[in-house]
């Protein structure tokens, strides 16, 4: 019964993959939330910028669950169920990866809805492309903010 | 080597943190000493690069920290108040990420890490968690941390609050060290981590200093001016609410007190006998008052001095 399910499913079963973009999030708090008591203070006091330690830990936390996913995707184009592995990685990785750059920026309550609007409005490929700029302008930028600022330490907590 | 702190301002709601601080600080131990919250842990955190001023300027050899942050922090260490870590990690693991956060080579840090654990006498328990050390161990690890780049400036926030008699001495043995080719800022609020190793104390009281000024000088600030006396409980109360007192303890029906005042203390403008002490007569309900004679080795600590410019406002 459970395989019948499976069969007459799959496209349901690839939507499910989006999950991923949640799992992105839950299994970075959980990971990162308990970890340390306290030392921001210490770490916004070092030459690296905050930033490059958020963005070092969100690259852990996507790199775990592009592994999970492509997994995943294997498994079920592999089923004969007519999906095309390319589209259907794109379909779960490119709002991952925005929903990341949104993570970035601080936007973490909306940024699943918001990249599944986007999704909709966007192809894949645009949303990747977003994501991966949105980052790297967000890196670069921190980098020459951090170089010529002080007093971020208030707005780490807001 | 200089570090100017200049018209520093910084308000939080309506509760002036800091007004108006300006301060010159140069190599050796400054010790920032002062009630809590009286503006010395906003003032670090400035100096810290962790808040931005309302108003005014600090700048490290001449350039403002706002504008060389990057280069500031690269010479600075920082220990806060409340030091944070990650439990699950060794110690050497602890310092091999603040170290890379600190942009150290990662071959570099395997040398630097065994010298900065001696010297914080912590060589033997590098592969030890950070949540199965002491009080006391975890914050020589934070010391430790702090040294890892060897910094210029070394920025330390109450760093004995917590730990027990002993090793708090080992701490402040340990700051003494330290000095050389350095700034190292010191917060507290406890007198006696100062006394052994800072070069100079500044007072803070309420966002403002007080004063800034040597250990000797404020020794010189009390002398004469610290009345030994023994009274009865009734006018023990009465000197309490009057007088700033740097010390009372309980002998028999007589409470010894320390009133630190530049005449001899009258409670309630009483007029009273002055006896010798040892003579204090309950029935006469006399006070003993003796005036604190330095050159006998009675107001060693400058704790006395500092309760004095502290309470009077000046020196």
């Amino acid at each position: 019964m459970l395989f019948d399910f499976w069969a007459t499913n799959k496209e349901y079963f690839a939507r499910c993959l989006n999950l991923f973009n949640v799992f992105y999030v839950v299994t970075g708090k959980l990971a990162y939330s308990f970890r340390g008591q306290g030392t921001l203070e210490i770490e916004l006091t070092c030459p690296v910028t905050p930033y490059q330690i958020v963005l070092g830990r969100m690259l852990v936390i996507f790199g775990y669950n592009t592994i999970v996913g492509l997994t995943g995707s294997a498994v079920l184009v592999g089923s004969n169920s007519g999906l095309i592995f390319s589209a259907l990685i794109m379909d779960w990785l490119a709002p991952m990866l925005l929903w990341g750059a949104m993570l970035f920026y601080r936007f973490n309550l909306y940024g699943f809805a918001y990249s599944q609007w986007v999704k909709s409005v966007v192809t894949p490929e645009v949303m990747t492309l977003s994501g991966l700029g949105l980052i790297l302008a967000g890196f670069y930028s921190s980098r020459y903010i951090w170089n010529r600022t002080s007093g971020v330490f208030p707005q780490c907590f807001k | 080597m200089e570090l100017r702190i200049e018209n520093v301002s910084k308000k939080y709601g309506q509760f002036w943190a800091l007004r108006d601080v300006n301060l010159t600080l140069q190599r050796g131990i400054v010790g920032f000493l002062g009630p809590n919250g009286a503006g010395k842990t906003t003032l670090l955190r400035i100096v810290s690069t962790l808040l931005r001023p309302d108003s005014g300027r600090v700048s490290w050899c001449g350039l403002s920290i706002a504008d060389y942050g990057l280069e500031f922090r690269r010479v600075l260490g920082y220990l806060p108040q409340g030091f944070g870590y990650y439990p699950n990690f060794t110690v050497t693991q602890f310092l091999m990420y603040i170290g890379a956060l600190k942009e150290i080579d990662k071959r570099a840090l395997k040398t630097i890490i065994p010298e900065v654990l001696a010297q914080v006498g912590l060589e033997d328990v590098p592969n030890k968690k950070m949540k199965a050390l002491s009080g006391g161990m975890k914050q020589r690890v934070g010391i430790a941390q702090a040294l890892l780049n060897n910094p210029q400036v070394l920025i330390v926030d109450e760093p004995s609050a917590g730990l027990d008699p002993e090793e708090r001495m080992r701490f402040r043995n340990l700051l003494a060290d330290l000095t050389g080719e350095r700034i190292v800022l010191l917060s507290t609020h406890i007198v006696s981590d100062l006394e052994a190793a800072a070069t100079e104390i500044v007072l803070i009281k309420q966002g403002l200093i007080v004063r800034q000024a040597t250990p000797d000088e404020l020794l010189a600030a009390a002398v004469g001016k610290v009345w030994l006396v023994n009274a009865l409980k009734e006018e023990a109360e009465q000197l309490k609410q009057e007088y700033t007192l740097s010390s009372a303890t309980r002998k028999g029906d007589l409470y010894q007190l320390r009133v630190i005042c530049p005449e001899k203390p009258a409670p309630g403008g009483c007029v009273f006998t002055v006896f010798e002490q040892g003579r204090a007569d309950r029935r006469l309900g006399g006070t003993v008052g003796r005036k604190v004679d330095r050159s006998r080795g009675e107001t060693a600590s400058i704790y006395l001095g500092v309760r004095y410019v502290l309470g009077h406002g000046e020196a």
